[in-house]
């Protein structure tokens, strides 16, 4: 019973009270509201800004998740290996996700400021042709953000997938190397279907968890001047609720994100059906 | 409970075990006497009213004034208790929407001007005639009163201090340029001698905030230049205007002589860029001092290096136009009657010369008083900071002298009873047109126009 009734405070609630919320226009400031029924859903899918934020989530959230898994996969396959320093390399590699988000987004903006930053100091002392003079700009901001999220993210892929490795039974690798494997096969033929279940999981939770990202875009941009080409649909979803005070246009559009994700998690999960994911294993 | 209240409900106890006293006598006797008993108590628990006020200085300084001014008040007034708390704007911002739409706010509050409009059109607030009558209208600069008096005839939030925005440049950048900034007049004058004070990547002619809310204050500003406005006189958007649209070509050719990454900067970053030579000019307040002496090297940190440059105007302008900070305490329509009436005291209190000094000498140069007298007064000009800036100073005051200094988004002073003007600031619509033009090469009649639709359609359409 109590669990029942926390489930009902803690999430159904909140969730149905925002399905509810999204049927009226109310002004974040007033208690009152009006019933509109589908008027929110209707004037988000015909407004041109919301599309864009959608497409402008989408890219952070692919770009960002497919360098994070890329990233995280050969740092853990290089932590895997014993080395010298290899336990002090692996408490290090967990750093950027241990920092407060805010501090870490400052740093990097401080990082990349085209006035004072080392990096754009850096890049452009190698004159490099076509290296823009400034990052944080219209062009470029989003490279930014995919780059910052993938610093700061990447030490989760690493450790799922560490974990991973280190349970796989070693007698696979010596039965590959008897019969004349090279490291690059091993890696594709016992390795990888060896991490497939920990990759489509943490695949699935990273996609999610990119996909409805608020703090970094919104510390990095400020959801407006460059910030305005990192708009995802969390920022604009924000801003509908606590710029524009349109609470009721807030809590549709988070509505259409919940419908968004559900529906991706489906296809997900028709795809890589859990029975199979058990069998393989 | 005292002893003689104990003993006379022992009494009754054993009065009603020896049947004496029947259950109904027994309860209604024991009622009356918890009555009597907590009657008191309540008494106690009331004796002070807690009044929350939540104002946007948090600076140490600042904070430590407020502090000795509370606790000043709190000597002559033991029965209340005052709750200050400062924070950023942006702080304020979300704790107030947060308040408000749990019907729970602060007392009082600083805000904006035109945040003041909104509210009293939705009966959020309520007016303070009677503190500024006790403050003393007449002693008050008119152009800071004018701005909170509202057709009703009433005061809806009393100034806690003012400031104007002025055009810093740095004098030790001219030597050599051949320019003379005292000499310009027009747009055509600054664009002209921008690119002599241009000289990247050592520092750029021009810095200007690229974040929403301070790309609002240049547009409007520059609207109001260019002898335009934001509004027509109906309140709906007037961004299809040739004194807009000339605004809008005013900032691209602005681009070359800005950083690169100018519309990622914040407000505080042009600031440090002007103090640290990054920027021959800036957009600044008072404020500033405080960076320049934080950041700049100490034999600049003086009004010869870090000049009052004159703002242009645009062709289709009359006069200049500049943002005036004149931040309100408001008192919250729906805080508790014996609240606002003790936050009202308060804020008399805080008014009275002696400790409203001590808070504008927390940021003497920004924190500007109200009362037309100090500006007469030795012991308020010679504060060694004011002395120091008085250039800063005389600029400010002639803003408001000469009536030009408008809150934000005001560009035409009937533009402040526009119901929805806090609504457009706190969007980024404008913003979002300037960025198409500056950044995007958007045509600026087409960025217009689709600022123009979203205000309709998502501002004004959302307040009917």
């Amino acid at each position: 019973m109590p669990s029942v009734l926390l489930v009902l405070a803690f999430t159904l609630f909140p969730v149905g009270y925002n399905v509810w919320l999204g049927f009226y226009a109310k002004h974040s400031l007033r208690a009152t509201s009006t019933w509109v029924g589908l008027g929110n859903y209707a004037q988000m899918l015909g407004d041109p800004d919301f599309w864009r934020s959608a497409w402008l989530a989408t890219v952070y959230a692919v770009g960002s998740t497919t360098l994070q898994i890329l990233a995280g996969v050969a740092g853990a396959l290089i932590l895997h290996r014993r080395f010298v320093g290899c336990d002090f390399l692996r408490g290090v590699a967990l750093f950027p996700y241990m920092i407060p988000t805010v501090i870490a987004v400052f740093v990097w903006r401080w990082l990349m400021n085209d006035l004072y930053g080392v990096i754009p100091y850096v890049l452009g002392t190698l004159h490099i042709p076509g290296m823009p003079e400034a990052w944080l700009t219209h062009a470029t901001i989003m490279w930014v953000l995919i780059v910052l999220s993938v610093w700061t993210f990447f030490p989760f892929v690493l450790v799922n997938v560490l974990a991973r490795l280190q349970t796989i039974p070693p007698e696979l690798y010596d039965a590959a190397r008897v019969d004349g494997a090279s490291a690059v096969r091993q890696f594709f033929h016992v390795t990888l279907p060896q991490l497939r279940n920990v990759l489509l999981i943490v695949l699935l939770l990273r996609g999610i968890w990119m996909f409805t990202k608020f703090d970094v875009p919104w510390l990095l941009g400020f959801g407006g001047g460059a910030g305005e080409a990192i708009r995802t649909l969390p920022v604009f979803t924000y801003q509908r609720s606590f710029t524009y005070y349109q609470a009721g246009m807030g809590a549709a559009l988070s509505n259409i994100m919940l419908a968004l994700l559900l529906m991706a998690v489906t296809i997900y999960f028709i795809a890589f059906p859990p029975a199979e994911e058990e069998q393989d294993a | 409970m005292g002893r003689r209240d104990t003993a006379g409900l022992q009494r009754l106890v054993t009065e009603r075990k020896e049947g004496t006293l029947g259950r109904r006598e027994f309860l209604t006797t024991l009622a009356a006497g918890a009555a009597v008993v907590a009657a008191p108590r309540r008494a106690t628990a009331q004796k002070k009213i807690a009044v929350t006020m939540w104002d946007t200085e948090p600076n140490p300084a600042t904070r430590a004034a407020v502090k000795a001014i509370v606790e000043d008040f709190h000597k002559l007034h033991k029965d209340i208790e005052i709750r200050a708390e400062g924070m950023g704007w942006g702080d304020m911002d979300r704790k107030l929407q947060a308040a408000m739409a749990a019907k729970s706010p602060p007392t009082a509050s600083h805000t904006q001007s035109y945040v003041v409009t909104s509210f009293r059109a939705k009966g959020l607030i309520e007016p303070v005639d009677d503190v500024v009558k006790a403050i003393g209208e007449d002693k008050i600069f008119p152009s800071v009163l004018r701005w909170l008096k509202y057709p009703d005839g009433k005061y809806w939030g009393i100034t806690h201090a003012w400031g104007a925005e002025i055009f810093g440049g740095r004098g030790d950048y001219l030597p050599g340029t051949g320019v003379n900034p005292q000499s310009w007049r027009t747009w055509d004058d600054l664009l002209r001698d921008l690119p002599k004070l241009n000289k990247p990547p050592q520092y750029y002619a021009l810095t200007l905030a690229g974040i929403p809310f301070f790309v609002n204050e240049d547009v409007y500003m520059w609207a109001g230049a260019n002898g335009g406005s934001v509004f027509d006189a109906k309140g709906q958007p007037a961004l299809e205007s040739p004194q807009i649209i000339g605004m809008l070509e005013f900032w691209k050719k602005l681009k070359p002589f800005l950083p690169p990454g100018w519309s990622s900067h914040d407000y505080l970053e042009t600031l440090s860029a002007w103090a640290t030579g990054k920027a021959a000019s800036v957009l600044m307040w008072g404020r500033t001092a405080g960076y320049i002496d934080q950041y700049a090297p100490p034999d600049k940190r003086n009004p010869d290096v870090f000049q009052v440059w004159p703002k242009t105007i645009g062709p289709m302008g009359k006069a200049p136009l500049t943002q005036f900070d004149n931040e309100p305490w408001v008192i919250y329509a729906d805080a508790p009657a014996d609240e606002k009436a003790a936050a009202k005291e308060f804020l008399k209190f805080f008014f009275k010369p002696e400790n409203y000094r001590r808070y504008c000498d927390s940021v003497p140069v920004h924190l500007l008083s109200i009362f037309k007298a100090d500006f007469k007064d030795p012991s308020y000009l010679n504060h060694p900071e004011r002395k120091r800036w008085k250039p800063w100073l005389d600029a400010q005051l002639k803003w408001v002298e000469i009536g030009r200094a408008h809150p934000l988004l005001v560009s035409n002073p009937e533009d402040v009873l526009i119901p929805w003007i806090g609504d457009v600031a706190a969007s980024p619509i404008l913003a979002d047109m300037v960025m198409a033009v500056v950044e995007r090469g958007r045509d600026p009649k087409v960025a217009a126009k689709e600022a123009s639709d979203k205000i309709v359609r998502d501002i004004i359409g959302k307040a009917k």
